[in-house]
């Protein structure tokens, strides 16, 4: 804490974003397989997805089980504004973002008059429907064959093309969204949402337009979840419906359960370990959707608010003994 | 004196129920206002109805002039009434330093821009809110407090904390519902030190209380309601020698035994 003595509050996020991007940087040069890279880029992708959907869902209140279909808005409509109409991924993943954004806030719509399991009913089918629409809607989507022949991003003559250039995109995009996140959670619109989660009538009462709050929550996720989708998209360079299924829906939501809801650090914590158990859990492939709900109840028992309330803990005892020890070491000065 | 809040023929009805009928009242600027009745007279629901929690059947509500029946509970905050609720409603997990600064969000119109970037402008606002917070937590004696999770609070700290974060929203008028249930007579005198406090401030309060000697003895004029009927208004004195109100509460024939 005394390095950033000088640092006033406000600074130090970005500081602490500075310095998560310069310590990743280094992970390809120190690893040079490709297979952790790619799984580094997916990490990087499901932080992005995670946090939207922790803002929602954990910060805001509103379970949503239906983010996948928000994912895969922004990567169809990401990949089809490339192939179709030839446009760079510069301006793909900023239009799949808002695109994406439009559908959030209109599914807020309907949601705004709903309340728990019924909302959550109305995300789960929204899923369905999206993902019916990109099976069946042919002529654009070419249904479960899926689009190929997604272009890399580029600037000028350079391509990101390999998993290791790729892996320094992503962790800037998700290093930025993150932070954006962060400072949101930390500011009067943050307090707003976290007060209309815990009680909407009282949040009403002292002043906060739950409405709002609930559109804005809607349409905050569904743009993280659509620059994810493109981000996707332009990685893969090839996507078919299969990856932005109901099932993908539950694989978000666990995520930020494993991880901790309500809490950054808790989404980027479940992202990690949603996208390596996949790999971990390699030779018992056909057990592994048994594996993720015994998780998923588990933690749902032991850890209702996520792993990252175990680091949490482990952060406050440290920070009570060495509070300890200092109160101890004022009181014999004072004795002195 | 100038009259603040102004209920006129204020009805609601749920299904087979007449909650209100008809019920008009003035509150003068400055005022500490008591309503009483037996339970199940609508005291709540008045308070409910005109917060904007539940939509009127018909009546009007003027303060300072303004209509406010229709609007949501929101912009009726934003106009200057603000309630607490019988069964608390505190945001459960946040602490309670969060708790008073989501009332005092309301002052403040940052925009997207500003909290992301953190401007100078959010700055300057986060450091208003924070010193007003710490003004607030120490007026109410709940500084101490600032960083438990309001869950965890004793009852009567939480009744103090929710009327904290209505004093957060800078009202004019003050609803407060039964505010001295569940505390003990320490607190009790703390909870009449803090309304007359408030009230010093220039906040108008209309109280609901089923503590006659509290509401006796702070309030200057009262209402009180039968079966959502308006049967008696008047001084605490009046009040408590008129045989209606004493029928209401004892019942018919209660009146030898009291005299």
């Amino acid at each position: 804490m005394k390095l950033l003595g000088n640092v006033t509050e406000n600074q130090r996020p970005l500081l602490w974003l500075l310095g998560t991007i310069v310590v990743l940087s280094f992970f390809p040069v120190f690893i040079k397989a490709t297979y952790w890279l790619h799984i580094s880029v997916i990490v990087g992708i499901y932080i992005i997805l995670a946090t939207g959907l922790n803002m929602l869902t954990g910060l805001t209140g509103l379970l949503s089980i239906g983010h996948a279909a928000f994912f895969g808005i922004g990567a169809y409509a990401s990949a089809l504004l490339a192939i179709k109409l030839n446009l760079s991924f510069w301006i793909t993943l900023p239009i799949a973002g808002i695109f994406t954004g439009f559908a959030g806030l209109l599914l807020s719509l309907p949601c705004l008059r709903l309340k728990g399991v019924y909302l959550t009913i109305t995300t789960i089918g929204f899923g369905q429907i999206i993902y019916t629409i990109f099976v069946e809607w042919r002529e654009m989507t070419k249904g479960p064959m899926g689009l190929t022949g997604v272009p890399s991003p580029k600037i000028g003559n350079f391509v990101f093309g390999s998993q290791g250039v790729y892996f320094y995109l992503v962790l800037v995009f998700a290093a930025l969204l993150v932070l954006i996140a962060w400072q949101i959670e930390h500011s009067v619109i943050g307090r707003g949402m976290k007060s209309v989660r815990d009680d909407e009538i009282a949040a009403e009462v002292s002043g906060v337009d739950s409405a709002f709050y609930k559109k804005f929550a809607f349409t905050f996720s569904a743009v993280y979840a659509g620059l994810a989708g493109s981000l996707y998209a332009h990685y893969f360079r090839f996507i078919s419906p299969d990856s932005f299924g109901p099932d993908f829906s539950t694989m978000v939501l666990m995520m930020i359960i494993i991880g901790g809801l309500g809490s950054i650090p808790g989404s980027i914590i479940g992202a990690v370990i949603v996208a390596i158990l996949p790999e971990a859990l390699r030779d018992f492939k056909s057990y592994q959707m048994i594996i993720y709900g015994l998780m998923l109840v588990v933690c749902m028992i032991f850890l209702p608010k996520g792993l990252v309330s175990v680091f949490g803990n482990i952060y406050e005892k440290i920070k009570y003994k060495l509070n300890g020890t200092k109160m101890k070491s004022e009181s014999t000065n004072i004795n002195n | 004196m100038e009259d603040l809040f102004v209920i006129k023929d204020l009805t609601k009805e749920f299904i087979g129920l007449r909650a209100l009928s008809k019920v008009s009242l003035k509150v003068s600027q400055g005022e500490i206002y008591g309503l009483i009745g037996p339970n199940g007279s609508g005291k709540s629901t008045l308070f409910n109805v005109v917060s904007g929690v539940y939509p009127a059947t018909d009546g009007q509500a003027f303060f300072k002039g303004d209509n406010i029946i229709g609007l949501k509970p929101f912009m009726i905050t934003k106009k200057g009434i603000v309630r607490t609720f019988q069964n608390i409603k505190l945001f459960g997990s946040m602490s309670v330093e969060d708790n008073i600064k989501v009332g005092m969000g309301i002052k403040y119109n940052l925009s997207f821009a500003d909290v992301i970037l953190k401007t100078p402008k959010d700055r300057k606002c986060e450091q208003e809110i924070k010193e007003k917070t710490d003004y607030i937590l120490e007026s109410i004696g709940l500084q101490d407090y600032k960083k438990t999770i309001s869950a965890n609070l004793s009852y009567g700290r939480q009744r103090v904390l929710e009327i904290g974060r209505c004093w957060a929203t800078d009202p004019n008028l003050l609803l407060l519902d039964e505010p001295g249930a569940g505390m003990n007579d320490k607190e009790k005198e703390d909870l009449i030190d803090l309304i007359y406090m408030l009230n010093e401030k220039g906040i108008t309060i209309i109280l609901v209380e089923h503590d006659m000697k509290l509401v006796m003895r702070v309030t200057k004029m009262i209402t009180v309601l039968d079966s959502g009927k308006k049967i008696a208004e008047g001084t605490p004195k009046e009040i408590s020698n008129n045989p209606k109100v004493i029928e209401a509460y004892l019942g018919k024939g209660a009146q030898h035994a009291t005299s």
